[in-house]
């Protein structure tokens, strides 16, 4: 019997469930980045919505810039932060970044037209999430991004698997 | 904070006037009593957005504007399947009717974003008099795709400002002909409190 875990916008989720399924629905723009512990066979998945917590970086009270972003924002809305505390919640438990297996879907642009003023925001996602996880000595992702369709991104935790469904092209494993 | 509540409940009661007037225009179109069947507005947390308009996964036929001026924000309106069909057939039965014509996709489209603009300029005309600023509309695109797909997408707008989006929900049935259309109202939420501070 399969669990869904829904990992909502802004959403970092982990298991260690064999019948879990973390599930981010109908990306747009926004990127779902999966890893995978194949040892722990555990698994994590962050639902992306902006590049970077640059962007949200709010100095402390006492004028240190303590935090990386607000302690009123969420983590996993930014790739920086969203695949740093991924990676945190599956080595908290044991697992090693070297070993993970990484997907990476989304980052589409699906509304025409539709720019931040930072400019195109899937693409930016795309590429925010590519050099975190560079920077966090993790593998190259399996991915299925870009394009102008939606996507919905499944790990099935017990047996270290991804998959993307759209609407035009159905489901597929990347 | 009381004034930024009545500031809000303000832009609400703008926005659903707009939207009776769009009512009054699509019944007499129709020639069927649209009726509004929920109305509500309030801050969402992101994570909530996508799930505001039903099934994220549904295919629905959206129309989505973004306005500049004195605010700035998004408008978007969600038809599903089986409403886009009786709404047309209802507003254009020559074409969509049982004896209609030659239908396509584009003419469709193009329908559907008429009754978007009936729609979103009654909304944004209501608020733009009622607070007395400039609202300019950009002309509406028509977007054929998952719903929680559009929905996330704009709101990566409001995840600029903070963790929740203040959010003005609506929507309109055709009870008779069991057909509806959703509309999602997202203003910038530091726009509205430059908002707050014009009126005073």
């Amino acid at each position: 019997m399969r669990n869904s875990l829904v990992v909502g916008l802004a959403e970092v989720k982990w298991s260690v469930l064999p019948e879990d399924v973390l599930v981010a629905f109908s990306l747009g723009s926004c990127v779902g980045v999966a890893l995978w512990d194949p040892v722990l066979k555990a698994g994590a998945m962050a639902h992306v919505m902006l590049p970077s917590s640059s962007r949200g970086r709010k100095p402390a009270e006492n004028g240190v810039d303590a935090c990386r972003i607000s302690r009123f924002e969420k983590p996993g809305k930014y790739a920086d932060t969203a695949v740093e505390y991924a990676v945190r919640c599956l080595t908290a438990i044991g697992a090693e970044p070297s070993r993970m297996v990484v997907w990476m879907a989304g980052g589409a642009h699906v509304i025409p037209g539709f720019t931040l003023p930072t400019g195109d925001i899937g693409a930016a996602n795309i590429r925010a999430v590519s050099e975190t996880l560079k920077r966090l000595g993790l593998p190259e992702p399996r991915q299925d991004v870009g394009g102008d369709y939606g996507r919905t991104m499944r790990l099935y935790v017990g047996e270290g698997r991804a998959t993307v469904y759209s609407v035009s092209r159905g489901e597929k494993e990347i | 904070m009381q004034k930024e509540a009545l500031e809000y409940s303000r832009f609400h009661e703008l926005a659903v006037l707009g939207l009776e007037r769009a009512r009054a225009v699509l019944s007499a179109y129709t020639g069927r009593p649209l009726r509004l069947a929920a109305v509500r507005s309030d801050y969402v947390e992101l994570n909530r957005v996508p799930f505001l308009s039903g099934p994220p996964e549904q295919v629905v036929l959206s129309s989505y504007v973004t306005f500049g001026g004195d605010i700035e924000g998004q408008l978007l309106i969600f038809f599903r399947p089986e409403s886009v069909e009786k709404l047309a057939s209802l507003l254009a039965p020559h074409v969509f009717g049982p004896l209609g014509g030659q239908r396509s996709a584009a003419l469709l489209d193009s329908l559907i974003g008429e009754i978007a603009n009936v729609v979103g300029s009654a909304v944004l005309n209501e608020v733009a008099d009622g607070f007395n600023i400039k609202i300019v509309p950009v002309p509406p695109v028509i977007v054929r795709e998952m719903a929680g797909a559009v929905i996330s997408t704009a709101t990566a707008y409001a995840g600029l400002d903070g963790d929740s989006a203040y959010v003005a929900y609506m929507k309109a049935t055709l009870d008779e002909e069991n057909a509806s259309f959703e509309i999602v109202f997202l203003p910038r939420m530091g726009n509205l409190q430059g908002t707050s501070q014009k009126t005073v």
